[in-house]
């Protein structure tokens, strides 16, 4: 049994250490391989690893033959649901809520921690709750409460970066004012 | 040729605004370089996210300890590290070897051409300007930053060297040349640390700080490619044959 996986044709469905892979043949390009998201194993051969979706949908269409996974099937493989077993996605949901929690206490500490410290105090915290939200949704994709936290820290940092640029503009503007005011003091100076 | 700045503004300060052009244009850059290389929308959406914080910390940084804790300033050596920092985060969650080279090389390439832009706003500020110079393009400072005399146009000499690096390094890349990232690191090391003899800072100095950070890159980058070359580029398919 061949995967046909958009341009790149006749791929084998193996497995690779202890995950199931799609290989490449060796006469497709690096770039195609790259863009459909083929990385290179130790031993110089393209893999691509299969989510759980796509595992389900090959491992069904394989008992009729080859299997193409192109742009009109990849509306079928996301209805393609094979539930995840019940404990396994308890604990991956217990584990992104613990990061989730420990993000938003460190987001939290952020802003008087840059008040009490100075502003790489905080800026370390804000940067570590980013890292902690960001490993939830890489590594969790499906938690809910990683998903909201991810659309409030965009907000959050869209204005961090628009309150940082206008606080640059008025220290800037009022150091000019401060300059301007000492040099028509100085000029009026007699002597 | 004399070239004349009025560092006075009205409103808005040049150098705020070219800083973040300068933030702005190289996460673009790295951004539409990780998509078209074929990274994920979601992680080359997360390096962008990160990069103008990790960024700005370690600029803040940098000048905070190198001072002793006295000022706070933004450096470009802490941006840059804060840039590589976003993207080795990035790397180590994601955990895959060919994805993070791609990421490496690509804010690789895109660096130059953020500097590039930046020293456009210590240009028009008058900051970190040259030693005292009066041959052609000498710069000439009225208003805010009033110098006596002109001085060496060393922020202009960094954007046209910059964007020069960048422009070739694109080139380069987009001709298959495996060694043009390489090429950027060590070109730009050597080009800001060469520079950095003509600022007025360097009066009086044997070495700054920018200078030792710029030769321990450069080594660092040669040692890898030293190392690199010397292990067979198919190391792995010899392995598996045996």
């Amino acid at each position: 049994m061949l995967v046909h996986f958009f341009e790149v044709r006749n791929c084998t469905f193996e497995s690779y250490k202890g995950e199931p892979v799609l290989f490449a043949p060796y006469d497709i390009d690096d770039d195609t391989l790259m863009k459909r998201g083929f990385r290179r194993s130790k031993e110089e051969r393209w893999y691509r690893p299969v989510n759980m979706k796509e595992y389900s949908y090959i491992v069904y269409w394989a008992q009729y033959g080859d299997v193409d996974i192109n742009d009109a099937a990849s509306q079928n493989i996301n209805n393609f649901n094979m539930p995840m077993p019940y404990v396994q996605r308890q604990q991956n949901d217990n584990t992104a809520n613990i990061l989730c929690y420990v993000s938003v206490g460190l987001m939290a500490l952020g802003f008087p921690m840059s008040i009490l410290g100075t502003i790489l105090v905080g800026g370390l915290f804000f940067i570590a709750a980013l890292v902690l939200m960001i490993i939830v949704r890489v590594k969790y994709p499906q938690n809910q409460f990683g998903k909201v936290l991810c659309i409030v820290y965009i907000v959050l940092a869209a204005i961090a970066i628009i309150l940082t640029i206008a606080a640059m503009i008025i220290i800037a503007i009022v150091c000019n004012q401060f300059i301007q005011d000492c040099e028509s003091c100085c000029h009026n100076i007699p002597g | 040729m004399i070239i004349h700045i009025d560092t006075s503004y009205k409103l808005i300060p040049p150098y705020v605004v070219m800083i973040v052009i300068a933030c702005a244009v190289g996460i673009a850059m790295q951004y539409i370089m990780n998509r078209k290389r074929g990274i994920d929308k979601k992680i080359a959406g997360f390096v962008a996210l990160l990069s103008p914080f990790m960024s700005f910390f370690f600029g803040l940084l940098l000048t905070y300890v190198s001072s002793g804790g006295k000022s706070f300033g933004l450096s470009s050596i802490g941006g840059l590290v804060g840039m590589y920092g976003s993207v080795l985060t990035l790397a180590l969650i994601v955990g895959d070897k060919e994805k993070s080279r791609v990421m490496f090389e690509n804010c690789t390439l895109a660096l130059p051409l953020m500097y590039s832009v930046s020293k456009l706003g210590c240009l028009f500020a008058g900051c970190c300007h040259g030693r005292p110079y009066s041959g052609p393009f000498s710069i000439e400072y009225t208003g805010k930053v009033t110098e006596a005399g002109g001085v060496f146009p060393v922020q202009l000499s960094e954007t046209v060297v910059f964007f020069l690096i960048f422009a070739a390094g694109v080139i380069m890349f987009a001709k298959g040349s495996k060694s043009a990232v390489y090429a950027v690191f060590i070109a730009s090391a050597a080009a800001k640390g060469l520079l950095d003899f003509t600022r007025e800072d360097h009066i009086g100095k044997i070495v700054s700080l920018n200078q030792i950070l710029c030769f321990v890159m450069m080594i660092v980058c040669i040692v890898y490619l030293v190392i690199k070359s010397k292990k067979p580029a198919y190391a792995g398919v010899i392995k598996a044959e045996q």
